[in-house]
């Protein structure tokens, strides 16, 4: 490193700090669960139904998940009635939570990144969340929780992962 | 002057034949007007001489039990990538065309000192630049730089930036040098829609995001390494990612502009991680599983063992490792005891013992079970099954804003339901909707999911 010769140094900074980096909240959604048969060929059956149903109505949905037993996922607030009259119609089973939120971690290259759940799910008990369900992308982990609790998710996260009180975004869902 | 970085990665200079086209691409760019900077892997793959896996296997067989340092592992390990681009300098000069060979260190790459996976902390570029300006070809060690500071011992140490390294150097001297462009090289003609050995009519990609490339990655596809999209992204630098061994024009990733709007959803590809095992835990007492989940999450990640598709239901805790980690999370888990609700101040101690049963060890749970019923009598005790599916699959479809669109799980559902093909989980994402299936479903899957969203042209 002493001998290199060579003009003006430019050093430039360049990977970012690994981890979290930031959060994101996204309000006014509504968790929706749908109760199946257990016969696996008539619950695949009626996950279609469903699926197609909604779709057809022009309802999108995600976090999506499959249950023993039922099926669960998220739709934006102001699509419920909607959602409701689609389910009603194929004489499904199911409830609806409103007052939700998705409150997401954001960091890069979580493939290599470890023990960043356990982190998120330490904050969120001791704060006293409950987390309803969970989601993960290339740069992110998605936590659904209640709406009431999102300042002390935010809080809680925040601390736990050293970000400044002001570092999180808000996107609100859109209201149909 | 107008810098090029080109990357090739260790099958592109595993041998002499394949070094002299690795050196025609090189030429081709220094005649269009550019300068050349190459960055190389070390030489070939598992079992080649100087490949990474080689020169780690010298170490274990010196004592298969004794975990070397990993300071002098990283100091092996750079020893592969120094081997080629002096074999590559060579293979230049010897073409007529002068370069120079240098490791990453002398590259100017400067990292923090967690070694085996080290951070890029800053790039002095001076020395490229000299030896640019003086119309030779600087060809760099991928995959390594040297610390800087203080600590007696460890200043200029090697250190290696982990997986996807050489991407990273690549990227990162792109920024550096503020380079035009910077050419990742691989054995298909670009990012393809799909695995071209599963699906044959799989396309190469005109365009793609750093984002969605970066999601197809993070989804099981062999492409760029999201490290060297997320520098390329913040430093705005264009990177493409082309054939060793072909022509073809390759594939661009850059920004959103002239990429679809966030409104319109494109389908970009199909992927597939493969080898994974699904592992679901039925807890009692739905009040005590966020704590249990917690214990897993923790013990899984002191042992950098990766989860996915984590999901949660009243009773149930679920999650996705890869198969071949898969003894290790039983190991770890089977028969731990997981204290919940414990009152220490009574004697003896009553609360609820939740015992995990993983379906390891033969009696491991059993003898567990009466060791804690006669050491602590008031304790409940409820044991946690679970079940365990391997050889498992995550099928992808990787598209542009999912989220604000109707019917996509509906697309993909009734297209791996016509295919006969059980889903037993799903998971979405801004980019992304996939599905946990059988391995032996994987290439049904995929082929009809890129044929359902016509991405055979």
């Amino acid at each position: 490193m002493q001998d290199r010769p060579g003009g003006e140094i430019q050093q430039v900074a360049f990977e970012k700090k690994r981890g979290v980096a930031s959060l994101s909240v996204v309000p006014n959604l509504m968790h929706v669960l749908v109760i199946l048969p257990h016969d696996p060929e008539e619950c695949t059956q009626c996950q279609l139904k469903v699926f197609r149903a909604l779709a057809e109505t022009g309802i999108p949905i995600y976090l999506i998940k499959l249950h023993d037993g039922y099926l669960s996922f998220v739709i934006e607030k102001g699509f419920e009635n909607s959602a409701q009259d689609v389910l009603k119609k194929l004489n499904s089973n199911f409830k609806i939570f409103d007052s939700m939120a998705i409150v997401s971690v954001i960091a890069a290259n979580m493939r290599d990144s470890f023990g960043i759940m356990a982190r998120i799910v330490e904050a969120m008990l001791t704060a006293n969340v409950k987390i309803v369900q969970t989601g993960d992308s290339h740069n992110s982990v998605s936590c659904l929780i209640s709406s009431d609790q999102i300042p002390m998710a935010v809080a809680a996260l925040q601390k736990e992962f050293g970000l400044p009180e002001a570092d999180f975004q808000t996107s609100e869902a859109s209201e149909k | 002057m107008k810098i090029l970085v080109q990357k090739f990665g260790g099958t592109s200079v595993s041998d002499n034949e394949k070094r002299l086209q690795v050196a025609r691409k090189a030429i081709q760019a220094k005649e269009d007007g550019f300068s050349p900077v190459i960055v190389v892997s070390a030489m070939g793959r598992k079992g080649a001489p100087y490949a990474t896996d080689t020169l780690l296997r010298e170490l274990k067989e010196i004592d298969p039990n004794s975990e070397a340092e990993k300071r002098e592992k990283d100091l092996l390990m750079c020893c592969g990538e120094i081997i080629s681009t002096v074999i590559m300098a060579h293979t230049l000069k010897s073409l007529g065309y002068p370069a120079v060979a240098l490791t990453g260190g002398q590259a100017g790459i400067i990292t923090d000192y967690e070694f085996g996976n080290a951070r890029i902390l800053s790039i002095d570029p001076s020395y490229i630049l000299q030896v640019l300006s003086e119309g030779k070809i600087a060809v760099v060690a991928g995959f390594q730089g040297v610390t800087a500071g203080t600590r007696p011992g460890s200043i200029g140490a090697f250190t290696t930036l982990g997986r996807g390294g050489s991407d990273t150097t690549a990227s990162a001297l792109g920024a550096a040098l503020k380079a035009t462009a910077v050419e990742i090289y691989t054995d298909v003609n670009g990012v393809m829609t799909a695995d071209p050995n599963v699906v044959k009519n799989a396309q190469t990609l005109d365009t793609i995001t750093y984002e969605l490339v970066a999601e197809m990655a993070h989804q099981g596809a062999k492409v760029l390494h999201p490290r060297a999209a997320e520098i390329a992204m913040e430093h705005g630098i264009p990177l493409w990612v082309k054939s060793t061994f072909e022509d073809a024009r390759g594939t661009l990733i850059t920004n959103g502009k002239n990429f679809p709007q966030p409104d319109e959803v494109t389908v970009i590809g199909v992927t597939q991680f493969p080898r994974v095992a699904w592992v679901s835990l039925t807890v009692q007492h739905a009040e005590d599983k966020p704590r249990i989940g917690l214990e897993i999450y923790k013990l899984l990640a002191q042992a950098k063992v990766n989860i996915y598709f984590v999901s949660i239901t009243s009773k149930r805790i679920s999650f996705v490792v890869q198969n071949d980690l898969l003894w290790k999370v039983q190991e770890m888990l089977n028969g731990l005891i997981i204290p919940i609700g414990m009152n220490t101040e009574q004697k003896p101690p009553c609360g609820r013992l939740y015992l995990l049963n993983l379906g390891g060890k033969t009696g491991m749970v059993d003898a567990q079970r009466r060791l804690v019923e006669r050491t602590s009598p008031l304790m409940e005790v409820h044991e946690v099954p679970a079940q365990i599916v391997e050889n498992c699959c995550i099928v992808s479809v990787i598209a542009t804003s999912f989220r604000h669109r109707p019917g996509m799980m509906c697309t993909v559902a009734e297209t791996l339901a016509e295919a006969k093909v059980p889903i037993l989980q799903t998971a979405d994402s801004d980019y992304s909707v996939s599905c946990l299936i059988h391995d032996t479903d994987m290439a049904i899957a995929v082929r009809s999911l890129h044929d359902r969203f016509g991405l055979g042209g």
